[in-house]
């Protein structure tokens, strides 16, 4: 991974407005991010409550130990396009379609935004993966997510008679 | 509907708590375990993710997005999603409850008899501007005010079009909309919708087929003033009239839907079995009537027990028929006939195998009897742990008027323990609005 120094001017160009205030955010190797305070902050709590905590903004960088730099200019992308529309429509297709297209980042990114509390973003891209559950049978789902079955027989059985009628 | 859902949440609380009680069962409902979470492994370096290890927060808010009958297969893939997702142990039969009485909702809510669970689900936009008139194995027949009628799977929504309510055969259905509206001079007249008339007050009940599909479904509806049946197929653009081919007038009290036949009890109590899966209605008559000069059980008369009980029918997996009896108030009875002490609720069974004649009876064969607007349901007691014998569980929707004009719709739900003869209700509303669509039973089903 590269540790250059990546820039990713969130919103509206910073360089002709210098009174925009920004802090920089570090992703886990070490790549440092450039975001709009008002970018972020509409979007993470966590920042949003360091940011009243720490008193100000100046030089502030915000280490993010849980988060890899593809993950986080991912996430910074959706950001942005959350930002940019009043509703939802848009960043709900984007998340869809890195759904689609890419799973595992999608799972990252989820990650992610729990860690960093962007309530509102993290509750649509779960509705967007609940939406994709809707009508799938037990098996589908486990293809889906990739995941093994691991209950025993005798489990099994329990959940199928907890709620005979959804499992026929 | 705002402040009223706090009102229908307290009310099936109290039903729940009231009903354990009466089973005497402390609490059916047990806490998962939580302290099992799996240990969270540090390294995820594997190319496809394993879900297994996200944080529990995340899965289980995932599964608050998805309706419960989806989160119950989420819960099934794996042990650590069964854990994440909040248990939601929604047996069957359900209580259906209309979200919005003006029936403008695409939403209704769901409350588990057994466990007094309840959740609203939505949307079902299939729902919208219509009210149910059937239910039967996960699936319910629905009517707007154009009497337009169709087969509706809520769940998976899967819907099939019957012919209307309009090509029902009668000999003039609005005239008859129109007496009903002069005889009932509090209705409200600039809203009078004689389609809506008939939909509220001439249709009985549909009852159809298992597993219906677009190519594959009977349907029977219960209709009229005087009980008349008709049924419709696939393939077929109109409800044809279902006759017995006797000359005698007989009235249509219930129908009920087993076994590829249609089971339909006159206003005598006799049972005929239709079956029309073939091109022509074929029918055998399994129950005999009831002579009105002989005196039954409870030294009632057979005139007695046709015309002061409402009736119900249904028909258990052995082949054997139940017939509840509700006692009706019915002033137009001649005086040496009114009854001093009736009993309000009766069972009589019979068995079209042995004795084709109905008798008394305390006994269900350990099951409950799930009676509405839905086809009726039998259920083994076994599946129902708050149940403490065989039980009857009724849906009744009735006017109280008040001596300063006012009218009332009451909805009960009722049930009534055969062995005790002991009767109590578990759902109770009352509404001005008179035309107030009524809770039916649903037995959930992803077909």
């Amino acid at each position: 991974m590269s540790t250059e120094s990546k820039e990713i001017l969130v919103g509206e160009s910073s360089q002709a407005k210098p009174e925009k205030k920004t802090i920089v955010l570090m992703a886990s190797d070490g790549d440092e991010f450039v975001v709009d305070v008002d970018d972020i902050t509409n979007q993470s709590e966590m920042i949003r409550n360091l940011i009243s905590d720490m008193g100000g903004t100046d030089g502030l960088q915000v280490p993010l130990l849980n988060v890899t730099a593809p993950v986080l200019a991912k996430l910074l992308e959706l950001f942005n396009v959350s930002n940019k529309n009043d509703d939802d429509e848009e960043v709900t297709q984007k998340v869809k379609e890195l759904m689609e297209a890419e799973l595992n980042m999608m799972i990252d990114v989820l990650g992610a935004a729990n860690y960093i509390e962007a309530t509102s973003f993290f509750d649509l891209s779960c509705k967007v993966l609940a939406d994709k559950f809707k009508g799938m049978s037990v098996e589908e789902v486990r293809e889906f997510l990739n995941i093994e079955c691991d209950f025993t027989e005798e489990e099994l059985q329990q959940i199928h008679a907890e709620n005979a009628w959804a499992f026929d | 509907m705002g402040g009223d859902e706090g009102l229908l949440s307290r009310f099936i609380r109290v039903m729940y708590k009231r009903l354990m009680e009466k089973a005497n069962i402390s609490s059916t409902v047990t806490s998962r375990g939580r302290e099992e979470e799996p240990q969270v492994e540090e390294e995820i370096t594997t190319e496809r993710p394993d879900w297994t290890l996200l944080p529990f927060n995340l899965i289980t808010k995932i599964s608050e997005e998805l309706p419960i009958p989806h989160r119950i297969c989420l819960r099934a893939t794996c042990t650590t999603w069964y854990h994440a997702v909040l248990a939601m142990d929604v047996p069957s039969p359900w209580l259906l409850i209309p979200d919005d009485e003006s029936e403008l909702s695409d939403s209704c809510t769901f409350a588990s008899l057994p466990t007094g669970c309840f959740f609203t689900y939505s949307p079902i936009p299939e729902l919208r501007g219509t009210r149910c008139v059937g239910s039967h194995a996960g699936w319910l027949a629905i009517s707007n005010v154009q009497l337009d009628v169709s087969l509706l799977n809520p769940l998976t929504r899967s819907q099939i079009y019957l012919p209307s309510f309009t090509t029902l055969p009668t000999d003039d259905l609005m005239l008859e909309c129109d007496v009903w509206f002069m005889d009932n001079p509090s209705t409200d007249e600039p809203a009078y919708n004689p389609f809506k008339v008939f939909r509220d007050r001439f249709i009985g009940k549909v009852v159809f087929s298992s597993n219906p599909t677009i190519h594959n479904h009977i349907a029977v509806t219960l209709y009229g003033a005087y009980g008349e049946l008709a049924y419709t197929k696939a393939g077929k653009d109109a409800w044809l009239l279902l006759k017995e081919p006797s000359p005698k007038d007989r009235q249509y009290e219930d129908v009920t839907y087993h076994d590829d036949k249609f089971y339909c009890l006159t206003n005598e109590c006799e049972v005929e079995a239709f079956d029309l899966s073939g091109d022509c209605p074929t029918v055998a008559v399994v129950v005999e009537r009831l002579t009105f000069s002989v005196t039954y059980f409870h030294n009632m008369r057979g005139s007695n027990l046709s015309r002061t009980y409402k009736k119900y029918l249904a028909r258990s997996s052995t082949g054997e028929l139940f017939m509840f009896l509700r006692y009706i108030n019915q002033p137009v009875l001649p005086y040496d006939m009114e009854l001093l002490r009736p009993k309000r609720f009766m069972v009589l069974r019979a068995n079209p195998e042995t004795n084709p004649c109905w008798s008394a009876t305390n006994d269900l064969g350990s099951m409950s009897w799930f009676i509405g607007t839905n086809n009726s349901i039998l259920i083994s007691n076994e599946d129902l742990p708050i149940v403490h014998g065989d039980g009857i569980f009724f849906i009744e929707s009735y006017k109280v008027a008040f001596g300063n004009g006012i009218e009332l719709l009451t909805s009960n739900v009722g049930w009534f323990y055969l062995k005790e003869e002991s009767s109590d209700t578990y759902y109770a509303s009352s509404s001005p609005q008179l035309d107030l669509a009524s809770v039916i039973w649903f037995t959930p089903s992803l077909q």
